[in-house]
């Protein structure tokens, strides 16, 4: 290839791609979002070009994410309108934070895009992430004492609050809470999943989490709920990127090859697992992916003059043990998955078998 | 699920369309590459990208949807039942889970106050 933006694929790359996109595409037909966060990192090792990585991690992302919620509407568990009206509000929300990123860059440079990225994911996945794997705590515990039944899937007290408030005008039914909410309450979250999208990529870590705690959807229909949302906002983006010429169609689709196996079997697991092992996934890989981010950050203050600078051999170092830390997440969420299908699988057909 | 039937046919007719749709972007690897860069100027190619990857979640997906199925990898149920479509929009405290499934794991109650 001339062009400097697209470059050449080698056998070993593009079955580099397709293993990461497979796992990513595991974790997201699972838990409804995930993988990007190691798919443009990877794409960017190879020398691909930031811009067209994340363009290209788009473009994957929407087939994807609509053959993942096809695959789990046969199973039940998404709420369409819930999706697409979030949905809508996260593509909004996504411009948005694209404007920010870009002042962000514009004012301090890629270094100050790269902490800001990482003090958001720092406060995001810390708060949420910690709160989410608590939960499956409590769920386990609750399962354990009722002798390895199912704990019931509990409406936290903010939900209840939300689904009491009544504005005239503003209220949408929706299945998957079995309850009227108010429209205002959807339009922030879908904003702010889709401005977390546009920050770490991964707007399910408030998209997801939002469903649970602030609107009440058991987690198995808000992970399902989460892929209208990154259809319609990974179809939006796609657009975007390719009116300006930056979607690299051939690594997009050797991601999805690989990606499309694993939300088979994500989507899959999900009909043998309770809503705790959604949570215990989503957690796990939201407290490991926010401990990546300590690696970084000393490199990027480091860079930015705000402590004393550190040798270009310890930020390289930092940087590789926060890609390996990466690569962790997603290996301890696939392996998750995978052991939860096992076990799911092998229960379920003792039950049949009785 | 040792008795179903597994979808050897489909498995392989959509492989098949598969491999072609992805040897047939490879071939023409190049070409994309330049409608890409041509974007600017040709606002309407920007279509490319979108449509190529519509039919290739199409054909890709059906087959890996069916390649699991054929190596005996199914969903723990098969059908599902709408909730509470005629019982009025308020919650209820009995009503079950949308999508409930005849799966031990899935037969769960939502506990609405």
């Amino acid at each position: 290839m001339e062009s400097s933006l697209f470059i050449d694929i080698t056998l070993t790359s593009g079955l580099a791609l397709f293993v990461v996109g497979f796992v990513g595409g595991m974790v997201s037909g699972f838990i409804g979002s995930g993988g990007a966060f190691v798919l443009t990192p990877a794409m960017m090792t190879l020398g691909v070009p930031g811009i067209v990585a994340v363009a290209s991690n788009i473009c994957h992302k929407f087939p994807k994410s609509l053959v993942g919620a096809m695959k789990r509407h046969k199973y039940g568990q998404v709420d369409v309108k819930l999706g697409l009206i979030m949905g809508l509000f996260a593509e909004a929300g996504m411009l948005a934070g694209k404007q920010v990123m870009t002042g962000i860059k514009h004012t301090y440079g890629d270094v100050g895009t790269s902490l800001y990225v990482s003090v958001v994911f720092v406060i995001v996945l810390a708060i949420v992430g910690g709160f989410v794997l608590r939960d499956a705590y409590r769920m386990f515990q609750q399962e354990k004492a009722a002798g390895g039944g199912v704990a019931p899937h509990q409406v936290t007290r903010l939900a209840r609050w939300v689904q009491s408030i009544r504005i005239p005008g503003t209220m949408v039914w929706f299945p998957s809470i079995q309850a009227e909410v108010s429209l205002l309450f959807i339009v922030p979250l879908g904003f702010a999943t889709g401005m977390l999208a546009a920050t770490i990529a991964v707007g399910g870590f408030i998209g997801v989490p939002a469903m649970i705690y602030v609107l009440g959807a058991p987690a198995l229909m808000a992970s399902a709920t989460e892929l209208v949302i990154a259809f319609v906002m990974g179809l939006g983006g796609t657009i975007l990127y390719a009116l300006d010429g930056v979607v690299d169609i051939r690594l997009a689709m050797i991601i999805l090859a690989g990606s499309l196996f694993g939300i088979q079997i994500g989507a899959i697991g999900t009909t043998y697992v309770k809503d705790s092992v959604v949570k215990l996934v989503m957690g796990l890989i939201m407290v490991i992916v926010l401990f990546s981010r300590f690696f970084y950050v000393p490199g990027y203050l480091s860079r930015l003059e705000l402590i004393t600078p550190l040798p270009e051999t310890t930020i390289a170092t930092l940087k590789l043990l926060g890609d390996a830390t990466l690569v962790l997440a997603m290996a301890v969420g696939g392996l998750t998955i995978i052991i939860a299908l096992i076990k799911g699988m092998a229960a379920h057909r003792l039950v049949q078998e009785v | 699920m040792p008795h179903a039937k597994r979808p050897v046919t489909a498995t392989l007719l959509y492989g098949v369309a598969s491999l072609l749709l992805y040897a047939l972007l490879f071939a023409y690897a190049d070409q994309f590459v330049t409608w890409a860069e041509q974007t600017k100027e040709h606002k309407s190619l920007f279509l490319i990208p979108v449509v190529v990857a519509f039919v290739f979640s199409y054909f890709h997906g059906a087959f890996t949807g069916h390649f699991w199925e054929s190596l005996g990898l199914r969903a723990a149920k098969t059908s599902v039942k709408p909730v509470n479509k005629a019982g009025g929009k308020a919650a209820t405290a009995s009503s079950p889970q949308s999508g409930q499934r005849d799966n031990p794991a899935g037969n769960r109650p939502i506990t609405q106050p």
